[in-house]
């Protein structure tokens, strides 16, 4: 058996199947679910490589696969990370059921999972960015709904997406070219400044980063949360793996520095400038922003900060995920995130508005909740390699998303002058909001959960 | 090849790429692309055997046939057409010229970049890619940045050509081409989809 097969091909045609009975969306829906959580648990129970043993059947699932002298080649150290990526699938499928959102939003979700695991796992690792070009194109087609002009943020986030795919292919034949014994340092210096362009682009870096802002603002919000989600992290993924390809270039440039400032930076943009927010969508974008940050500031450690990287990212799907619903439910009621649709609707909706303040307080790193172990962590692992500066910034971003939630709550708990007649919360949706709130919290009781889950993720780079 | 074809295609890709900044007219930018298209194969047809950089024009004019047709169906529907005025049209051409000399002044270092690239390759896809740039950074409206877009990549495809010459980039690059027509399209004719249909219920 292939694993590229199972993991890749048979995801993407269900995918294809699904797409053609768009009008039955909650089967589609629970379909997409069950057969993202049976990928995950295959990948878990029979990973790459390892022979395997099933009542009689002796059978060893290989990784490699060849497509015009291209390899696409998974690893055993693959593994978890195939199996995190379908489950954090899983979870936004689940979630989608108490949402209106449009119904081919599951065979896309699919299709550009699968997609992803080719771009992490292809070589030459350069081919992966056009890869993630069809996922930004999946992206797009994604975030819009029939009904409505495209808005100002999918078209620049497709055009940045267009232009770091341009600059990481130049950068990857540029990379071709250098000896790796004696390398031409100038050279060198240039293929790494026009990767870092590329990556720059795709991962909305400073100063590409005006789209967060401008899709939370305009676009359904559990989509555009998903998309960041999946495809920020896909990228990542995609960089952990060049840096993993390319270590030696490490013995020439401090990519550890760079990433720091580059941290640092979003952290500060996201922190910084979510203070200025009146809207609450335009807020996750820039608290996304930050998450870029920390994610950057974890990888910059090494072995370490990997874990405290995978942890962030389990700890991220979930708030990601609480946030984005308890908005979703909002604006159907509101029409609108903007503070003055909200004001005082603490009183009539309390299980999204909960929802809302516990993640963004989460975010900023208050104490006893999810993130905060995670952050003390991370801060004491840059202090303990002498980077104080991008500690105290990590520190400052989160007073920047604390001060925000402040706003927020104080939108909320006023008493409005005129009194809404608001549509009642489902079943189904108070339950997603009480169990993503609940495990918020389970998160900052016993983070060391997350942090063994992040060890085993970091052993695949 | 003769030595005047290559000559001739930068003169081409310079003045569709021009024209479609210029002009919004949708049957000339059809026309202008599709010629874009054209000049891009005689400049990638310097590097390339004719049966593979023949992919380029194929996979171009497909694009161009998918993302006219969506633009000729939204200028039926909407019957409304940005015309620029005559202030707007001398700006655009005084930055078009201005691109056109700074790339004139940064082509050996383009050619030093690209090695193996020719002068007329490196012209031409510079141009390419300047003019759709500027494109990009001039417009918000869906069908100009997917017009803009693709300039841009036929300008990078142009120069790419020199120094890559795997077939399965040139084949996944022809279907970057046809995506980003496809999702153009889709992009046209959103706001005449229903969106009761798309949700299901």
């Amino acid at each position: 058996m292939n694993a590229i097969l199972i993991w890749i091909f048979f995801p993407m045609g269900i995918a294809g199947l699904l797409f053609l009975f768009q009008s039955q969306r909650r089967l589609i829906t629970l379909i997409g679910f069950g057969v993202a959580l049976l990928l995950a648990g295959l990948a878990w129970v029979f990973p790459v490589g390892r022979v395997t043993r099933l009542f009689s059947w002796v059978f060893e699932i290989t990784g490699q696969f060849s497509v015009y002298g291209r390899q696409i080649i998974l690893t055993p150290a693959d593994s978890p990370v195939i199996t995190l990526l379908y489950l954090i699938v899983a979870f936004w499928f689940l979630g989608s059921l108490a949402t209106e959102v449009p119904a081919h939003f599951v065979p896309l979700g699919l299709a550009s999972v699968g997609i992803i695991i080719t771009g992490i796992s292809i070589e030459p690792f350069f081919y992966a960015a056009i890869l993630f070009e069809f996922v930004a194109l999946i992206f797009v087609l994604l975030l819009s709904i029939p009904g409505h002009p495209p808005s100002e943020g999918v078209l620049r986030f497709l055009i940045f997406q267009t232009l770091g795919m341009l600059f990481i292919l130049f950068a990857g034949w540029s990379l071709s070219r250098i000896d790796i014994n004696a390398p031409d340092a100038a050279l060198l210096a240039r293929t790494l400044v026009i990767m870092g362009l590329g990556f720059s682009f795709l991962l909305g870096i400073f100063p590409f980063l005006t789209w967060f802002p401008m899709l939370a603002h305009r676009n359904n919000i559990y989509l555009t949360a998903f998309m960041f989600n999946i495809f920020l992290n896909g990228v990542i993924l995609f960089g952990l793996d060049f840096l993993n390809q390319y270590a030696w270039v490490s013995t020439y440039f401090d990519l550890r520095e760079v990433l720091q400032v580059v941290g640092v930076f979003m952290i500060g943009t996201g922190g910084l400038m979510a203070v200025f927010q009146n809207n609450l969508g335009r807020t996750l974008g820039y608290a996304m922003i930050a998450e870029v940050g920390r994610s950057l500031l974890s990888i910059s450690l090494g072995a370490d900060g990997l874990a405290i990287y995978f942890a962030l990212l389990i700890f991220q799907v979930w708030a990601l995920g609480l946030w984005s619903l308890s908005l979703d439910t909002l604006s159907a009621r509101t029409q609108n995130l903007d503070f003055r649709a909200v004001t005082g609707l603490a009183r009539e909706l309390p299980f999204p508005i909960a929802g809302i303040l516990l993640v963004h307080f989460s975010l900023a790193g208050l104490p006893l909740l999810g993130a905060f172990p995670l952050y003390w962590y991370l801060g004491n692992q840059l202090v303990e390699q002498a980077s104080l500066g991008p500690a105290v910034w990590l520190l400052l971003g989160g007073i920047g998303l604390a001060i925000e939630g402040t706003r927020t709550l104080h939108a909320f708990i006023i008493p409005s002058e005129e009194a809404a007649e608001l549509a009642t919360l489902k079943n189904f949706s108070i339950i997603l909001l009480i169990l993503g709130g609940s495990a918020l919290i389970l998160f900052g009781l016993f983070p060391q959960y997350l942090i063994q889950i992040g060890n085993k993720m970091a052993l695949a780079f | 090849m003769p030595e005047i074809i290559p000559t001739l295609a930068v003169a081409l890709v310079f003045l569709t790429a021009f024209s479609l900044l210029l002009f919004e007219n949708w049957r000339l930018s059809i026309g202008a692309l599709a010629l874009q298209y054209t000049g891009a194969f005689l400049l990638v047809a310097q590097s390339w055997p004719m049966q593979i950089a023949v992919v380029k024009l194929v996979a171009g004019w497909m694009s161009v046939a998918v993302f006219g047709m969506a633009l000729i169906d939204h200028f039926q529907e909407t019957e409304q057409e940005t015309i620029l005025n005559l202030p707007g049209r001398l700006f655009r051409t005084l930055v078009a010229i201005l691109v056109g000399l700074v790339i004139i002044s940064l082509l050996p270092d383009i050619l030093n970049w690209f090695l193996g690239a020719t002068l007329r390759q490196g012209l031409g896809g510079a141009f390419l890619l300047g003019l759709g740039l500027l494109h990009l950074g001039l417009s918000t409206s869906p069908g100009r940045v997917i017009i803009g877009l693709l300039t841009v990549i036929s300008g990078f495809e142009v120069v790419y050509a020199a120094v890559e010459t795997s077939i399965l980039l040139t084949s996944l690059l022809a279907v970057v081409n046809l995506g980003i027509a496809f999702v153009g399209a889709y992009l046209l004719s959103l706001s005449s989809l229903d969106i009761a249909e798309e949700i299901g219920e």
